[in-house]
Order: structure tokens, then sequence, then C-alpha cells
């Protein structure tokens, strides 16, 4: 993507566990677009283009939400692709406003989802899931990733404390998040005596299902008059999906396709990263992404986690990452861009990166039938 | 209670499981569906409080056939990975391996 793509503004919907009767997904949106217009310092009347992404937004489609929150528009688009939805939607957004479609784009990601609306929601993911899966039961895409992690830990030469590692890092991270749902320190003890969800996979290898929502704007470099903060380059994108029908073991995500073409286009690689946001559904998809992203190196990834992530060294998932801050459905992968645009423009408070000027975000999802198949990464960088 | 049924490429002789428009292997449109047949079972786990009637745990297994795909089966108590299997099909939609 050409470097006249920017994010001038972000903002995320409260982020809880029981949400309050009367909720409702179009109010969680708005709440997170009216945060994110005003740190942009722009009135919804300039608003006019919107992307929306969430699984409960139903049987309300783009143009009700755009109707309920009064914006008048000329571009327009509905995203169903979970956790990759928020890197597709900048794509598209960052090409709308490159091309004038239009000028200013409000992008959202967000769901409630009470108990049952969650269970239906993973029992008719898609047909596979539905006629093959949810008849067993499999109790969610848990038990996939359970089986998916034991293919990890043995690739890897991994045991429970490595992934319990990474856990326990993001919740140090989550601890000066006052956004996240899980903040209080988490122990190896306390990890390794937690109830098993599905054997290797304990409750804090689980995402914690939240009612939230997330919100950027994306604007043209030459629309920027009135931005008071610093807008947000998006230097480098790319997707991948359905990249191996799969026939793979889920060990690989479409990052490793897209990751040469991505840094490439970047004009830089891993190292230049100041603050890195990978999809963490499950502890070993946030390893399989970095490693797909070249993050290792020649390193092995054992040593990686220990001297990289456990020390916090790399900053990873800063905001505690869904794993602690929580996955608010289809927001999944705003949440990460939210996060690394709040880096970048040194408004993140006490877990902020001194002086990160550089990000990567990634986002994967869909299972189709054993394991994700869409994948994106953007690299951001701070405007100046 | 029957044999699981999975497509097969009519020019390439590939498998796949579930459902596919065209065959993974060559893209040709043309299949037929043939028995499952044998598997090894090469990742297990038991899945605690699964959405089942009485709340049981379920045993949850990944099976590679000998065919090339890979399914997701309810496995029997006495079944783990390393054992080989064949899967049924219910009318209730569950894969069973036995």
């Amino acid at each position: 993507m050409a470097a006249d793509a920017c994010i001038v503004g972000c903002g995320e919907a409260r982020y809880t566990r029981h949400a309050p009767a009367g909720t409702n997904t179009a109010a969680v949106l708005a709440d997170a677009a009216w945060l994110a217009l005003e740190s942009a310092g722009i009135d919804a009347g300039a608003v006019d283009g919107l992307a929306v992404s969430s699984f409960s937004l139903g049987p309300d489609h783009a143009i009700d939400l755009a109707w309920r929150l009064g914006v008048h528009l000329r571009w327009l688009m509905e995203d169903t692709n979970g956790g990759a939805s928020a890197i597709n939607m900048l794509q598209h957004a960052g090409r709308a406003v490159q091309a004038g479609d239009a000028t200013t784009v409000l992008v959202l990601a967000g769901d409630h989802l009470p108990a049952a609306a969650f269970r239906t929601l993973v029992e008719e993911y898609n047909r596979a899931t539905r006629d093959h899966l949810a008849p067993l039961p499999f109790g969610g895409p848990n038990s996939l990733f359970a089986m998916l992690t034991q293919r990890h830990a043995r690739a890897y030469g991994l045991g429970r404390s490595d992934y319990a590692a990474l856990v326990i890092a993001q919740r140090q991270w989550a601890a000066h998040n006052p956004g996240a749902v899980y903040r209080e320190p988490l122990t190896l003890e306390e990890y390794l005596a937690a109830p098993i969800v599905s054997d290797p996979l304990c409750i804090y290898d689980c995402v914690p299902v939240v009612t939230g929502g997330d919100a950027i704007v994306v604007r043209a470099r030459d629309h920027l008059s009135g931005s008071r903060r610093p807008p947000v380059l998006v230097r480098a994108l790319r997707l991948t999906f359905n990249p191996d029908d799969q026939q793979g073991d889920g060990l690989r995500t479409g990052l490793s396709v897209l990751a040469g073409e991505l840094w490439a286009e970047a004009g830089a690689g891993p190292r230049d990263m100041d603050v890195t946001m990978v999809y963490d559904d499950y502890p070993a998809m946030a390893l399989v992404q970095l490693t797909d992203l070249g993050y290792l190196g020649e390193r092995e990834l054992r040593g990686f986690i220990a001297d990289e992530l456990a020390s916090r060294r790399l900053p990873v998932n800063t905001s505690g990452g869904q794993l602690s801050a929580g996955q608010a459905g289809a927001a999944g992968g705003l949440h990460g861009v939210v996060e690394a645009v709040r880096q970048l423009r040194g408004e993140a408070g006490g877990r902020q990166v001194p002086g990160a000027r550089r990000a990567l975000v990634a986002g994967y999802g869909m299972v189709v039938y054993r394991y994700g198949a869409c994948a994106g990464a953007a690299v951001l960088e701070r405007a100046r | 209670m029957s044999e699981l049924e999975i497509q097969q490429c009519l020019r390439c002789s590939a498998a796949w499981f579930p459902d596919r428009l065209r065959c993974p292997g060559c893209g040709a449109r043309k299949w037929q569906r043939v028995p499952a047949g044998e598997g090894t079972v090469e990742q297990d786990t038991w899945v605690h409080r699964p959405p089942a009637p009485d709340g049981a745990p379920v045993r949850l297994g990944s099976i590679r056939l000998d065919a090339g795909p890979i399914v997701i089966a309810r496995l029997q108590e006495d079944v783990g990975t390393g054992r080989r299997v064949r899967l049924d099909s219910g009318a209730d939609g569950v894969v069973r391996a036995r």
C-alpha cells in the first residue's frame, strides 16, 4: 500500500465480561466510534466511509448501522473475516482514501455475545463446523487448538511452562492497561494448577469472551488538516486467504507466505519494530505468527520465548492481548491495531514503550475446519 | 450407523473431507464418494464442560486417514493417539472412531 493512508484516531469501547442488561452491539460499536472520532478531532459529519465487522450485529447490516449512527456515506463495507477483518478493512479503507472514493473512513469492530448467542455462533460458524463438529460436540475452537497446540509443542519441543511464559508476560503488560479485564499478576504455579479446558489448554490459554468494540479513523495523508495528534501511516499491508487448502498442520499461517513482501514493502524488518501485536487467540498461535513473520531469525523458539517474551524485552501484545484484555468477538484483530496506534502516538500510559515509532500488527482467523484460513499483517509508522 | 464417506477425485484419486467443489490436488471437478477407510489417531484431547446434554467430558481425536484427509472425530474411551481406527457416521451427524 502506498504510504499515504493514515490512521488518525482510535478508540475502544470498554471491555466487560458481563455486560449490563440492555446492552446491544450497535450501541457498543457507537461508543467505540465516538471515542475514535474524538481522538482524531473529527466531527461525525465528516465521516463519508464506514467499514464494520461483527458477529452479532444481525439482523442489522452495515447500512442499518450507518443510519443509526447518522453518518452520510459514499463508501460502505461489511467484513466477515473475524480475526483477520481489521487488516482486511484497513486495506480496503486505505485504498478508498487513496483513490478518493472517501475522505474519512470509520472502521469498526465489536460484539456483544451473551452465552447462548456465543454458543450459536461457534456451532454454526460455517457449514463444515455445523455439519461435522457441532454434533460431536466439540465445545468450540478450544478443542481444535488444543490438538494444534499438541502438534506445536511436539514440533518445537515445548512444554506447558513455555506457553505459560507468554501468558504471564502478557498479564504483566495488562497490569498497566486499565481497559484489560484481567490485570492481576499470574504466577506459573497458578497457571499450572488452573482447570484444563481441553488438554493441554487451561483456562489461561483461552481468551475470555467480552463485550466490547474497537474503532479507528482512516484518512489520506493530504486530508490531515486539523489533526492535533501525530497520524500513523500504513507503510505496508498484506493478506492471504486459504493459502494451503487446509491441507497442512496449522503450524504455519498465511503470514509465512506474505512476510517477505510485507517487509520489503515496509523497507524494514522485525528488528525495526518497536511494538508488535499478534493475534493471540491461543498462545501457540501467537508464537506461530511471530515465527512466520521472521521474528526468531536463527534462534530456537524455546529460547526466544525466554529471552524476548518472558523478559518483555520484545514488546508483544502490550495491552495484555486478547488473553488478558479480552476477546470482543470480531474486534479481536482491531484491538491490536488500536493498541499499536496508542503506542505510536505515545498514549499507552503505564505500558508505553518509550519512543515507539514503528509497529507490526497481525490478524488471523476464521477456522474453516481445523485451523484458521485468513491472515494478514500491517506495518504502521508514526508520521512525525 | 455407517462408515464415514469422503470425496475422491476421479482424475488423480486424491481424497478430501469435508466436502469441496474442486479437487485440492489437481483441480478436477469430478469426484465420487468412497468409504473413509482406516486411519491413525494423531492427537487426542478431553474436552471438559462441553455442551453435551449431560455435560460430561468428551474425548476427541484428530485422525489422519490412510487416504489422506484429516478428520476430527469422537473417540471411544480406550482409543488414543497412535491407535488404528475406522470412522462411522451416524444419523446424528457424529463421526465416531472405533
